[in-house]
């Protein structure tokens, strides 16, 4: 198991430096990369912070050498200043995650109180209108673009019906701000589960053992949540990636569509404003987040299904 | 004999039964079908189905509801001055307001006032806040996404499937390092699957501008990533067959086994997974235009336009709403689509989700 770990983190730690190597290499394509700063629509540059920078980012050296003084800046942290209002990226970065995770989690709630249970009913009641239910939310959650049900939403819930605000968190916690946007947020991965548990459930049903249990006479729920669920349940519950990166597009349109203070809508104003520090920040935390909960859902899985250890 | 001219001679008239007509619904996906051939012509032939210009604006049209909405008007209280802001006199009219409309208004009165149009036939999906024809930038969003997805997903395909030939095969063409190639290119692929796609994307819109070409070249990149696993896998099972042995036994080289003997056993997978593939890029392109960074106004896009609607939600919700239902309604046509030809095609491929 320890070999196990020690791989997936290594694996996770070369990613990572993939990912910083690729947006390093970016930034020096178009030449000199003081030049990502004063582009059309960002704010410029002072000719004093332009000497500046050029100091900050070593210029004079080789770009391989660029390279590493950078990435010990971006492991400790300084990622540079933000284009628009000159503060640190990482405290800007920080004081955005909280509505983020947040919002996250809601939409997470969202997406597995609705996707497994749905999944389950759906593959136990196949053809019934539990199922057609079930495979509608499927569809819709899968081909309905993001962006639009929030808008959607905001049109019949808050601007006709005026059940719910239309958006943006407030600085006290309040539930029914965070109805639509988690929905917005979880109805797609809610989606992806659905499909994974109805199709595991099908499966599993359909095995020898589940036959048995029914054949020897055991009572149908503790056939169904005992012997079928527990193992329908692994592939949901492990498959991360799918999910994850739902959350992560999901989150940068859900937040611009609600305005809501988080990551996902300073990746917005990044790109309106051509904040390149701040896109770059940005980038690489959005995907260590991502290798971390991949890396801790594989954790998981080996745990769980000891036959992945030793693959 | 004779009798076999009889039979020939008789047509038979078959009027296809109800039963047959629901068997061939069932067993052909005859509606996305139907959406997307009525989606391509339409794209293609945009200038043909666009009633109007899409970038024409017409300020006294604006806001046109579509064309079964009624008039609608509401009752309103003349008050010397109203203030927007609060949520009491927003039903409320000031009185210089009320003039306009009304000429003898006096503060007190309660006067009806026409807050969206009717509809009428000229624009049937209404106008956005210029004046501009919903319907017509529909048909011309149809244009551009069908225009994006086909540019870049023929340049994913190639790359994609490029790759997975040389990843498959590399050890016959380079014994000595073909092992690392294939090693190499495997390692990207699987990298490039845990890097988010859509702050890569953001991050090369900054850096390389917000351009058309920029867009084109994203999604290609985008694209690529799902062709070479599978193909790769298809060539390694290729690559032992009997059939392929005996090529090279009859003396074919290296490529010619490659590109007579096996490129063409790749091709139903790829098929099924570009088309499976194609919704997504279609999502992705809407996406990135919602954020700004996709296609670049005036050109309409989609995803662009409900971008534009949402700021007018209150008072024109067809602005946000037509496109998006362009959006839905082909994704979904190529996601039943795709699975439909997963199925007939490509069983295999089905463990993939």
């Amino acid at each position: 198991m320890s070999r196990f770990i020690i791989r997936r983190v290594a694996y996770m730690m070369l990613t990572m430096l993939v990912a910083t190597l690729l947006v390093f290499s970016l930034s020096r394509v178009v030449g000199d990369p003081r030049l990502l700063y004063v582009q059309e629509g960002g704010y410029g540059l002072s000719p004093e912070a332009w000497d500046a920078l050029g100091v900050k980012l070593h210029l004079d050296k080789p770009v391989a050498v660029q390279y590493l003084y950078w990435l010990r800046d971006a492991v400790q942290f300084d990622l540079g200043d933000s284009m628009l209002d000159r503060k640190p990226v990482s405290e800007i970065l920080y004081d955005a995650m909280g509505p983020t995770l947040q919002l996250a989690f809601f939409g997470w709630i969202f997406a597995t109180g609705v996707g497994i249970p749905l999944g389950v009913l759906s593959a136990v009641k196949r053809g019934s209108i539990w199922d057609y239910l079930g495979r509608g939310v499927a569809l819709l959650g899968q081909t309905l673009p993001v962006f639009w049900v929030g808008i959607m939403g905001i049109l019949i819930f808050a601007v006709q019906l005026r059940w719910l605000p239309v958006g943006t968190m407030p600085d006290e916690f309040s539930f029914k701000h965070f109805i639509m946007p988690a929905i917005t947020l979880g109805w797609f991965s809610a989606a992806g589960y659905l499909r994974l548990t109805r199709s595991a459930m099908l499966d599993v049903m359909d095995s020898e053992y589940i036959k048995l249990a029914r054949a020897k006479g055991v009572n149908a729920t503790v056939v169904l949540w005992k012997h079928a669920f527990r193992n329908a349940i692994i592939a949901p519950l492990t498959f991360s990636s799918l999910v994850l990166a739902g959350f992560i597009t999901g989150a940068i349109v859900t937040e611009t569509v609600f305005s809501w203070p988080g990551l996902g809508r300073l990746a917005f104003t990044a790109v309106d404003d051509n904040d390149f520090p701040l896109i770059v920040g940005l980038m690489l935390l959005f995907t260590f987040m991502f290798l971390l909960v991949n890396l801790f859902t594989d954790i998981l899985y080996a745990y769980v299904d000891p036959r992945i250890r030793f693959s | 004999m004779a009798e076999v001219t009889t039979t020939l001679s008789r047509p038979r008239v078959r009027v296809p039964s109800w039963q047959t007509i629901r068997y061939v619904l069932r067993r052909w996906p005859v509606a996305p079908i139907a959406i997307l051939i009525i989606l391509v012509i339409v794209g293609v032939a945009a200038p043909l189905f666009a009633p109007f210009d899409p970038l024409r604006v017409d300020l006294p049209a604006r806001n046109t509801p579509p064309f079964w909405v009624p008039v609608e008007t509401e009752l309103r209280t003349v008050k010397q001055t109203v203030d927007k802001l609060s949520e009491e006199d927003r039903l409320n009219i000031s009185l210089r307001n009320a003039r306009k409309i009304k000429e003898d208004a006096a503060v007190g009165d309660v006067i009806s006032v026409i807050t969206t149009p009717a509809g009428s036939f000229k624009h049937l999906f209404g106008t956005d806040q210029t004046g501009r024809d919903v319907l017509s930038r529909v048909i011309f969003g149809a244009r551009v996404s069908l225009m994006v997805t086909a540019v870049s997903l023929t340049s994913g395909v190639v790359i994609g499937v490029a790759m997975g030939l040389i990843a498959g095969y590399a050890d016959q063409i380079f014994p000595k390092y073909g092992k690392h190639l294939d090693e190499a290119i495997m390692r990207v692929v699987e990298i490039t699957f845990a890097v988010p796609v859509i702050l890569v994307a953001l991050v090369i819109v900054i850096v390389f501008g917000k351009s058309f070409i920029v867009l084109l070249g994203l999604l290609a990149f985008v694209a690529w990533n799902a062709f070479p696993r599978n193909v790769r896998a298809e060539v390694l099972t290729l690559k032992t067959s009997d059939y392929v042995a005996l090529a090279r036994i009859s003396g074919a080289s290296s490529f010619r086994i490659l590109f007579v003997h096996i490129f063409p056993g790749v091709l139903n997978t790829v098929l099924v997974i570009a088309t499976l593939r194609v919704g997504q890029l279609i999502l992705i392109e809407a996406i990135l235009s919602f954020l700004g960074a996709g296609v670049q106004p005036p050109k309409p896009a989609w995803g662009a336009m409900v971008a534009d609607g949402r700021e007018y939600l209150g008072s024109a919700w067809w602005i946000a709403f037509f496109p998006g239902i362009g959006i839905f309604l082909v994704v979904m046509s190529l996601n039943f689509l795709g699975d439909w030809m997963r199925d007939r095609f490509d069983p295999r491929l089905r463990q993939l989700d």
